[in-house]
C-alpha cells in the first residue's frame, strides 16, 4: 500500500539517524573508559590456607585473626577448646568485630552490637547472626572455606 | 530534541539573548587557508581526550617512587583495557603536542597574532609552555630508567638558565638531584598545578576567539569573503576532523602501545643512546652545537642565553612586527617565521636520526 | 565489546604477566586476544566511518537548505510570544 505522503520529514529522520549513531558511538567509546574506571570487585575468596599450628594453638576462649579476601575471619577456640572459624565482620554494617573473653561475647563497637559465642546476634542492631565457616587440617595445613565449598589442594 | 518546557523554565529566570545571539551570528570566513582554522579545535579536543583518560589513569597509578612502575605495570597488565587506555594517553599526548606545533607555526606564518589578537598569542605561547611541561611531567610518572634520565638533563639543563637556574633546578626537583621528591612534585604539577592553569589560560584563550571572531590572512583583506555559520556547519566539520584524529589515535594506540623500560634506579648510569621526548630535541641539538667553551666563557650558558632570547623574541613577536599592526604585509616576519619553523623542524629530524 | 571484556577478566587470573618484571606484556599477546582486539579495532573504524558519512550527509542537507533561504530566520517577522 504506497502512501502519498512522507510519514517522517527528512530533517526528523536525519536527525534520529545521525544523533542515534553519534549518541551510540559516544555512549561505546565512554562505557569502555567507564569498565576501566570501575574497580574490580573482589570477590570473597571460596577459601583460605592457613598454617595449622598458628592458629590451633591459640590459648581458650580467645580468638586469631586471618585474611579472608579483603576482610578478616577469626579461628575461634571456645573455653571448651572446641575451634570453629568465622567471618570476623558485623552483620549491621560490616565493621570489624572483636571478641570479648570476659564476655563471652562478640562485640561490634561501631553501633554497640554483641553476638554470642555461637554467633547469634543477642543485643543491639545487628539483624543477622554471624557467618561461621567450615575447616579441615590436612598436612599440618587448615584450611578454612565456605559451607558446602569442596576444596581439593592439588598435590604439590 | 526541544523540550519547550524545560527552555521556558530557565528562560524565565535567565535571559540568554546574548548566547543565542553569539550562537546564531558567529560565522566563519571562507577562504584558501580555512582548514588551519581547525588545528586549535583539533588541539582541544585531544586535550579532552587527555583529560578523561588522565583522570581514570589517575585512580591505579601509584605517584609513590617504590610503587610507581609497579603500578603501571599493573594498570597494563591487570585492569580491563587498561592497557589500551594508557597507549591512548600516550598516543594522545604525542599527537597533541604535534598538532599543538602546527597551530603554533600556522598561526605564526598567517599572522593571526596581529592587532587585536596580540593577547590570544600571549596566553597561546603560555599554553605551549604548560603543554609541554604536561609531556615532561607525565612522562617522568613510569619512574622507568628512560624518563629518569631524561628528566635529569632536562632539569639539570633548566639550571643552567642564567640567573633564576638554580631556583628553577630546585624547584623542579624538589631538592638537589632527581628523587622521590621529584616524582611527588611532577604528578603534582601534571594531574593539579598545569590542569588548573590551562583551565584558566585556554578559557581565556577560548574567549577571545569568540570575541574577536577569527582572523583573516593578510592576503584576503579587502576581499568580500563569504562567511559560513558556526552552528551548525563548521561545528559539524570540526566534529568529522575530530572524529577521523580519534582514529588514528585509537589506532596507534592499538598497534604501537608504549615501551615500559626498566624501572629506574638513581645509582645507576645512564642507559645507552637516552634521547628525550621528540619536542626536545631541537633544544638539545642546538645545546649540541654549541663548544664546551666559546670566547672563554662556558659554551652550555651561552646556548642557553641564545635559546632563553630566541624564545623571547618568539614571545614578543606580536610586538615587535609593526606593519603586520597596521594591516600591512610583513614579509621580513614571514622570513623570520618560516626560519623558525625550518630550525625547529631540522633540528629535530637531525636530533632523531642521529 | 563484551567479549574481549570478559577474556581480560580471564587474564586478571594469570598473575605471571606480573612476575615477568623485565618484560611486561604491553598488550594482551595470545592470538586469540589479539585477533579480538583488532576485529574490535575493524568494528571501531566501521562505526566511525558510517558516523562521518552520516554528518556529511547531514552537512549537505544543512547547506541545501541554506542555500534555498528557507533556513533563515527574518528577526522582522512577529512571532506570537
Amino acid at each position: 500500500m504506497k502512501i502519498d505522503y512522507s510519514l517522517i520529514t527528512r530533517r526528523t529522520f536525519l536527525n534520529a539517524l545521525l544523533g542515534g549513531w553519534l549518541a551510540s558511538f559516544a555512549f561505546a567509546s565512554l562505557y569502555a573508559l567507564y569498565r576501566f574506571a570501575f574497580p574490580t570487585l573482589g570477590k570473597e575468596p571460596d577459601f583460605v590456607v592457613l598454617n595449622a599450628k598458628d592458629f590451633l594453638d591459640i590459648p581458650p576462649n580467645s580468638t586469631k585473626p586471618f585474611p579472608w579476601g579483603g576482610k578478616v575471619g577469626l579461628i575461634f577456640k571456645r573455653a571448651d577448646r572446641q575451634v570453629v572459624a568465622l567471618k570476623g565482620v558485623c552483620t549491621h554494617m560490616e565493621c570489624n568485630i572483636v571478641y570479648k573473653p570476659e564476655k563471652e561475647r562478640f562485640y561490634c563497637p561501631c553501633h554497640k552490637g554483641w553476638f554470642d559465642q555461637f554467633g547469634r546476634n543477642v543485643e543491639g542492631p545487628p539483624p543477622k547472626p554471624l557467618e561461621f565457616f567450615e575447616y579441615r587440617v590436612e598436612d599440618g595445613k587448615l584450611i578454612v572455606h565456605r559451607k558446602g565449598v569442596k576444596v581439593e589442594l592439588p598435590k604439590a | 530534541m526541544n523540550f519547550p518546557r524545560l527552555r521556558g523554565w530557565f528562560e524565565e529566570r535567565y535571559d540568554f539573548t546574548d548566547v543565542r545571539d553569539l550562537a546564531r551570528k558567529k560565522r566563519v570566513p571562507v577562504h584558501g587557508r580555512e582548514l588551519w582554522y581547525y588545528t586549535g579545535g583539533i588541539v582541544l579536543f585531544l586535550f579532552i581526550i587527555q583529560v578523561l583518560t588522565g583522570i581514570a589513569l589517575a585512580f591505579y597509578y601509584v605517584p609513590y617512587f617504590e610503587e610507581a612502575h609497579k603500578s603501571v605495570i599493573e594498570i597494563v597488565t591487570k585492569l580491563n583495557m587498561g592497557w589500551f587506555f594508557r597507549s591512548l594517553h600516550h598516543w594522545v599526548a604525542q599527537m597533541a603536542i604535534f598538532v599543538l606545533f602546527i597551530h603554533v607555526f600556522a598561526t605564526l606564518l598567517l599572522k593571526s597574532y596581529r592587532k587585536p589578537r596580540e593577547l590570544l598569542w600571549v596566553s597561546g605561547f603560555f599554553l605551549l609552555g604548560i603543554s609541554i611541561f604536561f609531556g615532561l611531567s607525565g612522562y617522568f610518572l613510569p619512574w622507568d630508567e628512560r624518563a629518569f634520565a631524561a628528566v635529569r638533563v632536562a632539569t639539570g639543563g633548566a639550571g643552567n638558565l642564567p640567573l633564576i637556574g638554580t631556583w628553577v633546578k630546585a624547584f623542579l626537583r624538589g631538592g638537589i638531584d632527581v628523587t622521590g621528591e621529584t616524582l611527588v612534585r611532577f604528578y603534582a604539577f601534571h594531574v593539579c598545578l598545569l590542569p588548573l592553569l590551562t583551565l584558566v589560560i585556554l578559557g581565556c584563550h577560548l574567549f577571545l576567539v569568540q570575541y574577536h571572531g577569527m582572523s583573516v590572512p593578510l592576503s584576503y583583506k579587502g576581499k568580500n569573503l563569504e562567511e559560513v555559520p558556526f552552528f551548525p556547519n563548521v561545528l559539524l566539520r570540526d566534529l568529522m576532523i575530530w572524529l577521523v584524529v580519534l582514529g588514528v589515535a585509537v589506532t596507534l594506540a592499538t598497534l604501537l602501545p608504549p615501551e615500559i623500560a626498566k624501572k629506574a634506579d638513581p645509582l645507576a648510569p645512564a642507559p645507552e643512546g637516552v634521547k628525550p621526548e621528540w619536542y626536545f630535541l631541537f633544544l638539545f641539538q642546538t645545546l649540541k652545537l654549541f663548544p664546551g667553551t666559546l670566547l672563554g666563557m662556558n659554551g652550555e650558558t651561552i646556548a642557553i642565553v641564545l635559546i632563553s632570547l630566541a624564545i623571547l623574541f618568539f614571545f614578543l613577536l606580536p610586538f615587535f612586527d609593526r606593519r603586520s599592526r597596521e594591516g600591512e604585509r610583513s614579509p621580513l616576519f614571514t622570513a623570520i617565521g618560516v626560519v623558525y619553523l625550518i630550525y625547529f623542524v631540522v633540528m629535530t629530524l637531525v636530533g632523531y636520526l642521529t | 565489546m563484551k567479549r574481549i571484556l570478559s577474556l581480560l577478566g580471564a587474564l586478571l587470573l594469570t598473575p605471571a604477566s606480573l612476575l615477568a618484571a623485565e618484560h611486561p606484556d604491553l598488550m594482551p599477546s595470545s592470538p586469540y586476544d589479539r585477533s579480538l582486539i583488532y576485529l574490535n579495532l575493524a568494528f571501531f573504524w566501521t562505526a566511525l566511518i558510517i558516523l562521518i558519512a552520516l554528518i556529511r550527509l547531514k552537512l549537505r542537507e544543512i547547506e541545501r537548505v541554506q542555500a534555498m533561504d528557507a533556513g533563515q530566520e527574518h528577526e522582522k517577522i512577529p512571532t506570537l510570544e
